[in-house]
């Protein structure tokens, strides 16, 4: 068995190290491995990202993420991934990475993802070239989640790693007319042709924490105001005859 | 603004440059809008998860913020946008207590 750790949208700024080192204290005697789903810091400054990473470093656990939106705000994103991998954490976009524990791999890939929207309400690719190139970046975005999903196929779990929400379900909660600007179906839809076992999300603070795709595949809203706790443990059983 | 029964000493936040929000009375909707944008632009906040709900003599602030400090600035900067009408800073942090529960996958 393989229990992991996962919460979103830590938000952390310089003034919010300690709360955030408070609730991840002894994650790593919990679980062995943490998934952050993105918006790691509150505005993506190079400070707060070395705050965060001061509070994972010295914890025993593999720790695998994706940014937010959050994070890109200041314009710093390579700084901010580079601070994080000193610290020994993992950034993933568009990329999957495996974990080997007592013997069982798990597979993780992830992005970002972005908007666009659901079913009744999507944004195309048409019209002005700022449309067009929101509507592409969502797509593009999707499909390099969907091609890391599928290297993972020999993996004995395979989890995906978002920030934007995949499906509308888990967003119950907020007002609808911030779907577009929450998550996209092309993510539900990569998933579901690629397979997983588990998606985990952040981003909608006022969303539900439950909800799976159009095939079945559990989808958690990880984001910390969500959850109401430090951070969701999940058990991923062995598929494994013994 | 709803006095804090454990205030904490933080700086005043920044305001943003174009946080001129000086509206007249009548125009709530667009109050509400502008202080929004307000509290994702200012430096120390950087929040989208306030719900504002603005009338004639008050504002009601709800949702949560990552950090104890950054909602203590949340209800300072409206404060400061805001002086004529009363603040109600109902933002919470999320708890922080390790889960008790376990999920199977």
């Amino acid at each position: 068995m393989t229990r992991l750790a996962a919460v979103g949208d830590l938000h952390v700024g310089v003034d919010g190290q300690e709360h955030v080192r408070g609730a991840l204290s002894g994650v790593d005697e919990q679980a062995d491995a943490l998934l952050l789903a993105g918006d790691l810091t509150r505005c993506g400054d190079p400070d707060e990202a070395r705050a965060l990473a001061e509070v994972l470093e010295p914890l025993a656990l593999p720790i695998i993420a994706v940014l937010g939106n959050h994070d890109h705000h200041a314009g710093s994103v390579d700084e901010l991934v580079r601070t994080l991998a000193d610290a020994g954490v993992r950034v993933v976009e568009g990329t999957a990475l495996t974990l080997q524990v007592d013997g069982i791999t798990v597979g993780i890939a992830g992005t970002k993802g972005f908007g666009g929207g659901f079913a009744g309400a999507t944004i195309t690719e048409f019209g002005e070239p700022l449309i067009k190139e929101f509507a592409r970046c969502a797509q593009a975005m999707a499909s390099r989640l969907e091609r890391a999903l599928r290297t993972l196929r020999g993996a004995d779990h395979r989890v995906a790693l978002l920030h934007y929400a995949p499906i509308s379900a888990t967003l119950q909660g907020e007002n609808p007319q911030l779907y577009p600007l929450l998550g996209s179906h092309l993510l539900g839809e990569a998933i579901d042709k690629a397979g997983a076992d588990l998606v985990l999300h952040g981003h909608a603070h006022f969303g539900t924490e439950h909800g799976h795709t159009p095939t079945g595949i559990k989808v958690r809203n990880v984001a910390q105001p969500v959850l109401g706790r430090a951070y969701a443990l999940f058990d991923l059983r062995s598929q494994v005859p013994v | 603004m709803t006095p804090d029964p454990n205030p904490a000493e933080q700086p005043e936040p920044e305001l943003p440059p174009a946080a001129d929000v000086s509206l007249p009375p009548d125009d709530l909707a667009y109050l509400g809008v502008e202080l929004r944008e307000a509290i994702a632009t200012a430096p120390s906040i950087h929040e989208q998860g306030i719900v504002i709900d603005v009338s004639a003599d008050r504002v009601l602030l709800s949702g949560s913020v990552a950090a104890p400090a950054q909602r203590e600035a949340v209800g300072q900067l409206v404060q400061r946008l805001v002086p004529d009408r009363q603040v109600i800073n109902h933002v919470v942090v999320p708890s922080v207590t390790p889960p008790t529960e376990v999920e199977e996958i």
